[in-house]
């Protein structure tokens, strides 16, 4: 179990990661969500001392990444696939890490062969393709054997049969007890992957729990009115206190009326006298929908 | 630390980096060596009233260009265990296997000292070879029989060495590469110069110089025999300190650096 017990890091005045706090249990695949500089990375690096924290910690199975005393027998970490001596071979760059894992060249040659490296093994590092990268960069988080993971965006640049491999894999590993954190800026990335979600923004928790708490955690009512004259409809709107906006399709003259019951919507067009052309209810529940509404409004790029 | 030893290792022999500079160094010192012994043994054969004994008198030069030319080198071999790291950001790997930053800088120090005796030795091979086969060409003795000979050249051999060690303890403070190089060859082809004059114009000074690190390395070998390329003529070294205190002082440049490298640099956030 890992624990992020009130971890803060600051920037001069900005707060890349502010009072987070959650647990990732084992046995299942935890996603670790939010926009890009929402603080996922940041809280990965202070969570394995790459950088250090300003206030809090986080405890694997109590205890700190710096106080573990062969951290990848423990916790492998992928973080992003940058990390390579371009003259160094695949095979050279696990065996520089292989004392730090306890391991030998046997187990070196067992991890290649698993992400499917095998055959390139022996070519620099620099000839890689960003996916072989991915995949070399799995390979060194897998190498102590560790029971716990925490994989920074693990399926940038893979091709969708490396998508998919990393998937099962993900969900094999967690099958057998083992604590799987993998980080995405997507959820759709991770939707048939992950069991439980975190998700933060500006460094703040905003939601954790199972993929179905939060898709039932807010659906959205809306209704798309399409009238005749469409500025009494707007007049309408604003003396009613409704929060509108256009149709997502461009082509639609109609108007989007969010957060109001669409039986309420149509009595009063109705009662007000616009002739409508069209009045349809909308219901926003996608997980995606749900995702943006969290971490929307919160100035970032996604 | 073995574990990080031994990781140390596998990084240093798994690039390219480190044997294109021994091969060069090789050359370099070869061609020196070589050359002068050549020149001045060619000199004397040719006209042995005006040179008599300039060949034997040029055999310590020659046999001591490694530690005088080449120490440059293994001080860049030696940063390279820190600059490849920061420059190729392996040091995220690195530090994710061992986050004691304290153990890879100790581990990296001692992976330091039989990798600058293997410079060492190609460097000295380099002089002493290159500077036998100069003086033999022409007849002059080579003095390879000689105890001084091979005593000398095994503290060329430890000159270098330390100088291995200073540069990883100068990686630390500079963590960049080019860094690393503009900063050797600008302070030992340019500053540690200005600095000996200024210090010897000065009666209260004078004593300085012998401890600059350029000096340094010389006096391992015997400085004043290697004066010739001192900028002041050999002022500088006028009385140099033993070897051994030499050595020690040289390495402990290297131990200044690293620690003062290790709080303001190395155990910094790694981004």
């Amino acid at each position: 179990m890992i624990v992020f017990d009130h971890l803060t890091k600051k920037y001069g005045q900005l707060r890349a990661v502010d009072d987070l706090s959650f647990e990732v249990q084992p046995g299942r695949v935890t996603g670790f969500l939010g926009p890009n500089g929402a603080g996922k990375t940041t809280t990965l690096r202070v969570a394995t001392a790459l950088i250090h924290a300003d206030g809090g910690q986080v405890m694997f199975d109590g205890k700190t990444y710096h106080s573990l005393k062969k951290p990848m027998h423990q916790i492998g970490v992928a973080l992003e696939p940058t990390i390579f001596h371009p003259g160094r071979t695949a095979a050279d760059h696990l065996m520089m890490l292989a004392p730090y894992a306890g391991v030998g060249r046997k187990r070196v040659k067992d991890v290649l062969d698993f992400v499917g490296l095998t055959d390139v093994a022996g070519k620099r590092v620099g000839k890689y393709s960003l996916g072989m990268r991915g995949r070399l960069n799995l390979a060194a988080a897998l190498l102590g054997d560790p029971h716990t993971l925490l994989l920074d965006e693990p399926v940038n640049g893979l091709d969708p049969e490396g998508i998919r491999w990393i998937r099962e894999l993900l969900q094999a590993l967690a099958r057998q007890g083992r604590t799987v954190l993998t980080s995405s800026h997507l959820l759709s990335e991770v939707e048939q992957t992950v069991d439980e979600v975190v998700i933060i923004a500006h460094g703040k928790l905003v939601h954790q729990g199972t993929l179905n708490e939060l898709e039932s955690r807010q659906t959205r009512r809306a209704t798309l009115v399409e009238v005749e004259d469409r500025d009494s409809l707007l007049r309408l709107a604003l003396s009613q206190g409704w929060q509108v906006r256009d149709p997502e399709n461009p082509r639609s003259r109609g108007v989007v009326v969010e957060g109001i019951d669409p039986a309420y919507v149509s009595r009063a067009v109705y009662q007000a006298g616009l002739s409508v052309l069209q009045l349809t209810p909308v219901v926003t529940s996608g997980l995606e929908e749900v995702f943006f509404s969290l971490t929307e409004g919160q100035g970032s790029v996604r | 630390m073995i574990a990080a030893i031994r990781s140390e290792y596998r990084k240093f022999f798994s690039t390219r980096l480190w044997w294109i500079l021994m091969l060069v160094m090789f050359a370099y010192i070869l061609l020196f060596s070589g050359g002068v012994a050549g020149i001045f043994s060619w000199l004397e054969t040719s006209d042995p009233e005006t040179f008599q004994g300039t060949a034997e008198s040029m055999r310590p030069m020659a046999y001591g260009f490694a530690p005088s030319l080449g120490y440059v080198f293994p001080a860049i071999v030696g940063a390279l265990a820190w600059t490849n790291e920061y420059r190729h950001r392996t040091i995220v790997p690195t530090f994710l296997g061992e986050p004691r930053r304290g153990v890879v800088s100790i581990a990296k120090a001692v992976a330091g000292v039989p990798m600058g005796f293997v410079i060492g030795l190609v460097g000295t091979i380099a002089a002493v070879g290159g500077g036998a086969v100069g003086f033999a060409i022409f007849g002059f003795p080579t003095q390879l029989g000689d105890v001084e000979t091979w005593k000398n050249a095994g503290l060329s051999v430890l000159a270098l060495t330390i100088w291995a060690i200073l540069g990883v303890g100068l990686g630390m403070l500079i963590t960049s590469q080019i860094g690393v190089i503009i900063t050797l060859l600008v302070w030992t082809q340019l500053l540690e110069g200005i600095v000996m004059l200024v210090c010897i114009a000065f009666e209260a000074t004078r004593g300085v110089p012998k401890y600059l690190p350029g000096q340094l390395g010389a006096a391992i070998v015997g400085g004043s025999e290697t004066a010739m390329l001192d900028p002041t003529g050999g002022l500088g070294a006028g009385d140099t300190l033993v070897w051994w205190q030499a050595a020690l002082l040289l390495a402990g440049y290297g131990v200044v650096f690293g620690i003062v490298g290790y709080f303001v640099r190395i155990r910094r956030d790694v981004n």
